[in-house]
């Protein structure tokens, strides 16, 4: 066995033993960071080596866990698929915590600095034995400890919102997994097997035999609607817009980006290896899961509109993006599942760059995030708004930009499926598409218009207008007249403050935002990726179809 | 009848499920979900459990007897797994436990309504 | 010379009529900031009623939803149910050729006894430094929320802060000024049993139930009712936070990397040097032993450190 296969492994124990290790370089200020970003780019390198390795040889490969092959140990299994999925995770995993650097010292306590990159090192952990794992209650072990981080990250930045947003996640995500659990105890029950292809031959037989029938649809449905509920799926949304958007730009971006794709992944490779593509088509699983998809697609932008808060925006329009996933997989197909891990990849590389170059614009308007306070915005912060502007065309879906490449696959898959589905996905491809270019393009448009005058302009959307009332000495009443007299350097007092106060107003509008350089690398390289996505899209459907071959 | 007879492990897990399931979903008060979220899991270990029995078998310890047969053990596998499972939720447990007592110092209250409505009415940026 | 008044009255410019106003006792004299601050929040301050009327509403909903759906999950458990194999019966899938080779061969695979822990800790190994990472992780998620470190606070914090210190030092105060003398002399005795108990159930974990799980709750509970009858500062001198912090990342360092050989090894066909021992000896069993111990001091520093960060903050 070449010495490269042994890469799922490496990096899984390797994210593992950097995030038990840190407590003890505590001490060393920046010290946690610096190991942490260094040993996240290692396993991007890693992964990206096995991945051309893989597909030059079109090969798909089973790795021991242990000194016992399945189905009585441990296995992990991967492939050019899997391997494409974990170098995008690295990827966008290192751009997040370069670009939100700043934002993460300033947001997180420093003594508990240390302890926010141990959650960021266990996540990208999780999403790598999600991604490679070939068995089933592995799977439920790496979800709670994604569930766990995750919530983590989110409840790292003290405030009140943020910790009652991390107990409305936490609560949906227990219910997830408890069904997670649930499902794989009756699947074990009634099948006796752990690992997954043992487990797909079992499911086969007893599809087959027909007696079956009820208990497998159920089984199918709970483990569907767990991971349903762990990715904002539509009617289990509620809990993602307050976690999205009151988390630190990096946990922002992660939780967007990487954390709810690591669940679909998962559902993805039950579905190849578990629950056959015929098995879903005939139970009709597949068609509720569309269903649900084009509702979450239209719902997610529709509320998206109502808002006035950037990252709340963006988190809404996370659920919409999410609906576009559900319905790739719902749609059942060769086509439908390459669309959708490539709206996989294409979200995971665009929203990352809006939360963060969000949060560069909120920066320079006084660190808050409304729609009044972010107009002209993006002449402070060239970059940021160029990245959002970008960010934005993706997302609707604009030619030679990322979000296209994945509706052209809907759109192919939907047209080349059956008469049912056909109307159905291109009329909600259709309106959605309207609806994101409604609020991003309002959006866009708010952070370039300049205010009508500028001095007078932060001015007028300032609620506090700094009004000094000068203190009166003395008021003589006699005679029906108001006789106050003032202490000139009383006066002259105040009217010193007030200049004070005005110039360092001025002075907090007018100074240049100088940008980090991390934030500067990352969003270049995030624009860069998109645009090479958008245009050099080719090599990478062929990768997905071979892996889904090899699945 | 017979249903009954054969299943009421199952049954019972079940049941409890759907029990934990309510709790979790409808009180209002966060310690009360938390019982709940714990029954939800207990009755998964409970069904988990079930599956392994077999009458007439013993526990698979092999005390002095170095030649196993099988037909003598039940069945090891649903015990490892509801060992592991327990860890999980026990650590599940805790972090929500640990939230639940972050936001009493804060909002003084345990009912998850009045904490939504009072975290609504918080400035930006608190 | 009324006349003369009503002149004088009808003379005063507005400003002052507000103020006759304030005398009089009908309305406060607003500076300018109040105007505008009221005229930009009223209609926030609707906004804000409106999405409380809103959050209400869609509360109702959510109950009726939430007990339909629950009661129609129920009904539809009970009915698959049904499909399972009966309870107890031999031909059940799930004991198959799996569950039989565990059995069959796990003593002379493994070395241990104990079918279930050599199938925790060798044949599924993974699972379990999952499940220990599990516990890691939920320890440093309470520490990043409750534990009270000195840092840079504004003004308002600090003096919450300093409030809470006051209230732990003064229950610590109380706690060695009246001790639990009852508790102190039933732990003299108990505390020692309770850990030998604990070693012995930990070290024995491959022989006889037990493992690392078991008898690192048993010692956590002995820990704790140490911190409990004896005071805080007694249990600080011999466990403050650099020993937890030591003992749970060095003890799940090992663990893994013992596993890291085990699985290297066993994906790379190599041979491992690793030997299984004598079964029924202590020193049997491959890593089970080591793997046990590991776990064992992990699960009872964690328990400790749940039990000292829900009560005082602090390790």
């Amino acid at each position: 066995m070449p010495f490269i296969y042994n890469v799922p492994f490496i990096s899984i124990l390797l994210m593992l033993i950097v995030a038990m290790m840190t407590p003890f370089i505590r001490k060393w200020g920046k010290a946690a960071c610096t190991v942490n970003l260094a040993s996240v780019i290692f396993t991007g390198a890693l992964n990206a080596a096995l991945l051309v390795n893989l597909v030059q040889n079109d090969a798909s490969f089973t790795y021991m866990m242990g000194h016992f092959p399945a189905p009585f140990g441990n296995e992990l299994k991967a492939g050019p698929y899997e391997a494409l999925i974990a170098t995008v995770f690295c990827f966008v995993m290192a751009l997040s915590i370069i670009g939100g650097l700043r934002n993460v010292f300033e947001d997180v306590k420093s003594k508990k600095q240390y302890l926010y990159f141990i959650m960021l090192d266990l996540l990208l952990c999780s999403l790598l034995a999600l991604t490679y794992t070939n068995d089933m209650f592995t799977g439920y072990v790496f979800i709670e400890i994604n569930t766990i981080a995750s919530c983590a990250i989110v409840m790292a930045k003290d405030s009140g919102k943020t910790i009652v947003a991390t107990t409305r996640y936490m609560i949906m995500s227990a219910i997830g997994s408890g069904l997670f659990l649930l499902g794989i105890s009756m699947l074990y029950g009634i099948t006796g097997h752990l690992l997954m292809e043992p487990l797909g031959e079992s499911v086969r037989m007893l599809w087959a035999s027909g007696q079956y029938t009820i208990p497998l649809v159920t089984v199918i449905g709970i483990v569907s609607v767990a991971i349903a509920i762990k990715s904002a799926l539509y009617p289990f949304h509620s809990w993602l817009p307050s976690a999205h958007a009151s988390a630190t730009s990096t946990s922002s971006s992660i939780l967007s980006g990487l954390v709810l794709k690591g669940y679909i992944v998962l559902l993805i490779k039950s579905v190849y290896r578990v629950f056959t593509p015929e098995i879903m088509q005939e139970s009709h699983i597949a068609d509720v899961l569309l269903v649900l998809g084009v509702l979450g697609m239209m719902m997610g932008s529709v509320n998206a509109l109502r808002e006035r808060h950037l990252k709340r925006m963006a988190a809404y329009s996370s659920v919409a993006q999410i609906g576009y996933i559900f319905m790739g997989i719902g749609i059942n197909s060769e086509i439908g599942i390459i669309a959708a891990t490539l709206h996989i990849i294409s979200h995971a590389i665009t929203k990352p760059m809006l939360f963060l170059s969000a949060t560069g614009l909120a920066n320079v308007s006084g660190h808050s995030y409304d729609f009044k306070k972010l107009r002209g915005a993006a002449h402070k912060n060239k970059l940021a708004g160029i990245a959002f502007t970008i960010g934005g065309m993706s997302m609707i879906g604009i030619p030679l930009f990322a979000g296209f490449v994945s509706k052209l696959f809907f759109s192919v898959g939907a047209i080349e499926s059956d008469w049912f589905r056909l109307p159905i996905v291109l009329v909600a491809l259709a309106v959605s598409t309207a609806l994101n270019a409604v609020y991003y393009l309002g959006a866009i448009i708010n952070i370039w218009r300049l205010p009508e005058e500028h001095h007078e302009g932060h001015h007028a959307y300032s609620e506090e207008v700094p009004v000094i009332s000068t203190p009166v000495k003395h008021v003589d009443l006699t005679g029906y007249k108001l006789n106050a007299t003032y202490d000139h350097k009383d006066v002259e007092k105040v009217r010193d403050e007030a200049e004070q106060a005005l110039a360092e107003e001025h002075a907090h509008h007018d100074e240049k935002h100088r940008n980090s350089a991390g934030f500067v690398i990352a969003m270049v390289l995030f624009i860069a990726s998109n645009f090479g996505f958008g245009i050099f899209y080719e090599p990478i459907v062929r990768i997905i179809q071979m892996g889904i071959k090899l699945l | 009848m017979d249903y009954i007879l054969n299943h009421y492990y199952e049954i019972a897990s079940m049941i409890l499920f759907g029990i934990g399931l309510m709790g979790l979903l409808l009180h209002n008060n966060l310690v009360k979900k938390a019982i709940g979220l714990n029954i939800m899991d207990t009755a998964v270990y409970l069904y988990l459990a079930s599956r392994g029995f077999v009458f007439g078998r013993v526990a698979p310890i092999l005390g002095d007897n170095l030649s196993p047969d099988a037909a003598q053990y039940i069945n090891p596998i649903p015990a490892g797994l509801v060992l592991t499972g327990i860890v999980v939720s026990v650590s599940t447990t805790a972090f929500f436990l640990a939230l639940i007592q972050r936001l009493y110092k804060k909002y003084h209250t345990l009912n998850l309504d009045e904490i939504m409505i009072k975290s609504k009415q918080e400035k930006e940026g608190e | 010379m009324e006349e003369k008044e009503k002149k004088q009255l009808s003379s005063v410019p507005e400003k002052h009529n507000a103020f006759v106003d304030w005398v009089n006792g009908e309305e406060r004299p607003k500076t300018e900031k109040k105007v505008i601050r009221e005229n930009i929040r009223r209609p926030k301050k609707e906004k804000k009623e409106d999405e409380i009327k809103n959050y209400r509403k869609f509360k109702k909903v959510y109950i009726g939803l939430a007990i339909a759906m629950c009661c129609a999950f129920i009904v539809l458990l009970l009915v698959v149910v049904n499909f399972d194999p009966s309870f107890g019966i031999i031909d059940a899938p799930t004991n198959n050729e799996v569950s039989a080779k565990y059995i069959e061969d796990g003593l002379a695979d493994t070395g241990a006894t104990n079918v279930i822990a050599s199938m925790i800790l060798d044949y599924r190994a993974f699972d379990t430094l999952g499940e220990s990472t599990v516990l890691f992780s939920a320890v440093a998620a309470v520490i990043i929320l409750l534990r009270r470190d000195e840092e840079k606070r504004n003004a308002k914090e600090q003096a919450e802060f300093d409030k809470e210190t006051a209230v732990i030092k003064e229950e610590t105060l109380t706690e060695e000024k009246y001790p639990n003398i009852i508790l102190q002399v039933i732990s003299k005795f108990v505390i020692p049993i309770i850990f030998i108990f604990g070693i012995y159930v930990v070290l024995n974990g491959h022989l006889s139930p037990g493992g690392g799980f078991s008898g690192g709750a048993i010692i956590g509970a002995g820990l704790i009712l140490y911190a409990v009858s004896f005071g805080d500062r007694k249990a600080k001198k011999f466990f403050n936070f650099k020993i937890f912090t030591a003992i749970t990342s060095g003890a799940l360092l090992t663990y893994a990397g013992l596993k890291c050989y085990s699985f290297y090894t066993g994906a790379n066909h190599l041979h491992s040097i690793i030997s299984t021992g004598t079964p029924g000896a202590i020193l049997s069993g491959g890593l089970i032993l080591p793997l046990n111990i590991c776990v064992g001091f992990i699960v009872a520093c964690t328990m400790f450190g749940f039990y000292k960060l829900f009560s005082k903050g602090e390790i």
